[in-house]
C-alpha cells in the first residue's frame, strides 16, 4: 500500500504505486511523488508578451517562454495538444533546463521575463516555482500561463514568485467545463479572486466557441462577475475559435459573434476588453475608457503604435490606464 | 500559441534542435549558451524531483 493523494490540484488524483495522476507527469515511484517533468521542457521559445496574451504588462518586450508535457485538462478543442496530451515519455525531445539554467538563458537573450505556458504549468508546479524564485532573484518577472484549475494552498505559495497571469475563462458555466474540458467552473473562479487578492497582474481569455459559449446573456454574467470581483480594469480578451484537435465540427467564430460580444462585455462596464485571433481588428487595441483615445495600436502582436505617457496615463485627458507599463 | 509551435514540437530531433537554436539567436541576435537546453550532449539522466502538496493515502475502515 504505497497510494498518494495529489493535492495540488481539484483532481486530488490517488495514484497507486507505479502510476501517474490524471495529469500523466505526476508520478507515484514508492510512495513518493515525482514531479517527472521537472527540469525537462519539451517546448522553449521566445516570444512577445502580447502572444501570452498580456497586452496591458510590459508591452512589446520578449518573454522566454517554457512548458513540459502534460496537464491537468483535456479540453476538445486543445491548441497544444501534441504538448499537453502526452506524457513526458512520448515526447520526440525533451531539453534539460535546471532552474539557474533557464534564468541564465533568459537574460543571455535579453529578455526580462519568464513565461510559464502552452500546456499547463500547473501539473509541473515545482519546476515553476523554482525558476521563478530564482528568477525573481535576479530581477525577472515571471507571467502565469493557465487554465487556473489549481487549489487554493499551492496557488497562494506561487503568487509569491509570480508577477502577472493571463488565466483562461474558458465559459461562465460549470457545464461546459465539464463537457469539454473534464474541469469544473468554481476552483477557476476562486484563482481568479487569489490572483487579484494576492496582486498578481491579471488578465483574463475568454476563447469564443459557436454554439457552445456564445450565448450573450453568459458573456453578460462573466462581465459581470469579473467586474464585480476582480475589478472593471481587469482586461478581457474574447478569442476566436478555430477548429482544433477532437472538436474541429464547429465553424471559427464569425467576427461579427466576437464584436457583439465585446460590446456587451463593455456595456456591463468593463474598460479593456479585446478580440483576440484576428489580426488587425481594432479591437486589439487599446482605448482610453475615460475618452476613447487610442493608446496603443497592434496588429498581430505587433504594436503599431504607442501612445501611454511614461506614467501610463492617457496622453489627452490624463486618465490611468491599469497595468504593469515600465 | 501559433500552429509553428505545434510544428516545433513534433519536428525530427536534429530538425527542430537547429530551429530551436535559430529562433532564440536570431531574436536575441547571440549564439552561445544554449547548450544548457539542448541535447546535443545526449541525455544526460537528472535525479527524479520530489513533488510538493501530496500525502500518503490509506483506506479507511
Ligand atoms: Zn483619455
Amino acid at each position: 500500500m504505497n497510494d498518494v493523494v495529489c493535492e495540488l490540484c481539484p483532481r486530488y488524483c490517488t495514484i497507486p504505486a507505479g502510476g501517474a495522476g490524471d495529469c500523466r507527469v505526476r508520478v507515484n515511484l514508492g510512495g513518493k511523488l515525482r514531479a517527472t517533468t521537472y527540469g525537462r521542457p519539451s517546448a522553449v521559445h521566445i516570444d512577445p508578451m502580447e502572444k501570452k496574451p498580456l497586452y496591458h504588462f510590459h508591452p512589446g518586450t520578449s518573454i522566454l517562454s517554457i512548458a513540459t508535457a502534460g496537464c491537468n485538462l483535456h479540453c476538445r478543442n486543445c491548441q497544444n495538444w501534441q504538448l499537453s496530451q502526452r506524457g513526458g515519455e512520448e515526447m520526440e525531445h525533451i531539453y534539460r533546463g535546471m532552474p539557474d539554467q533557464i534564468v541564465d538563458t533568459t537574460l543571455n537573450q535579453g529578455c526580462q521575463a519568464i513565461a510559464y505556458t502552452y500546456s499547463d504549468p500547473i501539473i509541473f508546479y515545482e519546476y515553476v516555482y523554482d525558476t521563478a524564485e530564482a528568477a525573481q532573484a535576479v530581477g525577472l518577472y515571471n507571467v502565469f500561463v493557465t487554465a487556473g484549475y489549481i487549489n487554493k494552498a499551492p496557488l497562494r505559495k506561487l503568487c509569491r514568485v509570480l508577477n502577472a497571469t493571463n488565466t483562461d475563462l474558458k465559459a461562465f458555466d460549470d457545464k461546459f467545463y465539464r463537457d469539454n474540458c473534464s474541469a469544473t467552473l468554481k476552483p477557476v473562479l476562486d484563482a481568479l479572486v487569489i490572483f487579484r487578492e494576492e496582486g498578481v497582474w491579471l488578465e483574463i481569455t475568454n476563447l469564443v466557441i459557436p454554439t457552445l459559449n456564445d450565448d450573450m446573456a453568459m458573456i453578460r454574467r462573466m462581465a459581470h462577475w469579473i467586474r464585480d470581483e476582480l475589478g472593471a480594469g481587469t482586461p478581457l480578451h474574447l478569442s476566436r475559435y478555430h477548429p482544433m484537435y477532437r472538436m474541429r465540427n464547429l465553424p471559427p467564430t464569425p467576427t461579427e459573434t466576437l464584436e457583439r460580444a465585446r460590446q456587451e462585455a463593455m456595456d456591463v462596464g468593463l474598460h479593456y476588453v479585446y478580440i483576440g485571433n484576428l489580426s488587425g481588428h481594432k479591437g486589439s487595441s487599446t482605448f482610453c475608457p475615460h475618452d476613447g483615445t487610442l493608446l496603443i495600436r497592434r496588429t498581430g502582436f505587433w504594436i503599431t503604435e504607442y501612445h501611454l505617457t511614461e506614467d501610463g496615463r492617457c496622453p489627452v485627458c490624463h486618465e490611468k490606464i491599469e497595468g504593469v507599463w515600465t | 500559441m501559433s500552429k509553428k509551435d505545434i510544428h516545433d514540437v513534433r519536428k525530427p530531433k536534429q530538425k527542430s534542435r537547429r530551429h530551436f537554436l535559430g529562433v532564440l539567436a536570431g531574436l536575441a541576435g547571440s549564439t552561445a549558451t544554449l547548450g544548457v537546453l539542448s541535447q546535443k550532449d545526449g541525455p544526460v539522466e537528472l535525479p527524479l524531483h520530489e513533488a510538493d502538496f501530496y500525502k500518503p493515502h490509506n483506506l479507511a475502515g
